[in-house]
């Protein structure tokens, strides 16, 4: 059996204390805690953004829905694609104007929910579902359900939606 | 009593205290703090990421879920590990088409509690799995409920064991003779 040699001992110690937690940092980047606060706080305001969607929507408060997005932020679903807050918020209007014998306000509403979000930096991509159910006297029946893709960006510290696509769930 | 006398030694310690007691503890009790939510997070990414990737037919994505000693039980038998869960549900529902988008059903994963001790966790959870009615409508075909044990692996939190109990048709996880599932799903889902 070979004996180890007190100083071959030490360095290995060393190299155990300097070299291992360096070894460790090369794998996997530490993050300070001010960092990792920080992305569970843009977690939660990313989160916020999308049910508050889901609350203007219902609400028909359109300028508050188009305030979601960026200024060049873009729409897209199987109505059209819109651009930019003025055009979010004018077809917006009209869609539910139009379609406001069949779905009047505060007889139906969006259920969101399977929220994966994706941060890198100021950048994020989000996925999450939705049901839009109607009411049908006081019984709630599922009208559609779908995924909603989205690229958000962080502006004068508010995350916004850059883009939400409205797609079939899968 | 002559409080002014004091002031300088009360000032010390008002100065000194924070300096040498406090940040060392708080700043470890905040790890602490943070650590809980970000493994709370992980742990409820990994609950929705299960019914989508079980929806978008990633068997992969799916079995990279599971701990290397995570058990899958279930209608196709039992299986242990990422690769032996893979290659049963392929064997059992097929190779997963490119680009294949689900346009007919979808898990919706909800009310997710999250207890988590140490390295370990226990996770419960809500499912309803929509499929499409005759009329083109999100119906709701199945509830149930999940519980899920966790297990911290190289740092990421997967599953050891999840069972899936029916709550509406009622399906008892804990026994091994499963009913077979409703008439309803015939043709939407195989297990």
């Amino acid at each position: 059996m070979m004996r180890a040699h007190p100083g071959a001992m030490a360095l290995a110690t060393l190299i155990g204390c300097f070299a291992g937690p360096s070894l460790l940092a090369a794998a996997t980047p530490p993050q300070s805690l001010e960092a990792r606060i920080q992305r569970i706080d843009d977690r939660m305001a990313i989160q916020q953004l999308l049910m508050e969607y889901g609350r203007a929507v219902d609400n028909r408060d359109f300028a508050a829905f188009a305030a979601l997005f960026t200024e060049d932020g873009e729409w897209q679903g199987a109505q059209g694609s819109y651009r930019g807050r003025k055009e979010i918020q004018e077809s917006m209007e009209k869609m539910f104007t139009d379609a406001a014998a069949d779905i009047p306000q505060g007889k139906n509403f969006h259920l969101l929910t399977n929220v994966i979000i994706d941060l890198q930096g100021d950048h994020a991509t989000a996925s999450s579902k939705f049901i839009f159910y109607k009411m049908n006297g006081a019984k709630p029946e599922a009208e559609v359900a779908g995924r909603y893709e989205d690229q958000l960006v962080r502006v004068g510290g508010a995350w916004k939606f850059k883009q939400r696509r409205a797609l079939p769930p899968g | 009593m002559n409080f002014a006398r004091y002031l300088p030694v009360l000032l010390a310690f008002a100065l000194v205290l924070p300096g040498c007691v406090t940040p060392s503890g708080s700043i470890a009790a905040l790890e602490k703090r943070v650590q809980q939510l970000e493994d709370e997070k992980q742990i409820r990414e990994v609950v929705i990421r299960y019914g989508e990737y079980l929806d978008a037919r990633d068997y992969a994505g799916y079995a990279s879920l599971f701990a290397k000693d995570g058990v899958w039980t279930g209608g196709f038998g039992s299986a242990t590990g990422p690769a032996a869960i893979q290659a049963m549900m392929e064997k059992n529902l097929g190779k997963p088409e490119a680009g294949f988008i689900n346009k007919q059903n979808f898990h919706l994963d909800t009310t997710v509690v999250v207890e988590v001790s140490g390295d370990t966790a226990i996770a419960r959870s809500r499912y309803m799995f929509f499929t499409t009615s005759a009329d083109s409508r999100p119906s709701p075909t199945l509830a149930g409920r999940y519980v899920d044990q966790f297990v911290r692996e190289n740092g990421q939190w997967k599953i050891k064991l999840r069972t899936s109990h029916g709550v509406i048709p009622y399906r008892d996880g804990n026994d091994p003779n499963l009913p077979p599932p409703p008439a309803a799903l015939k043709g939407i889902i195989k297990p």
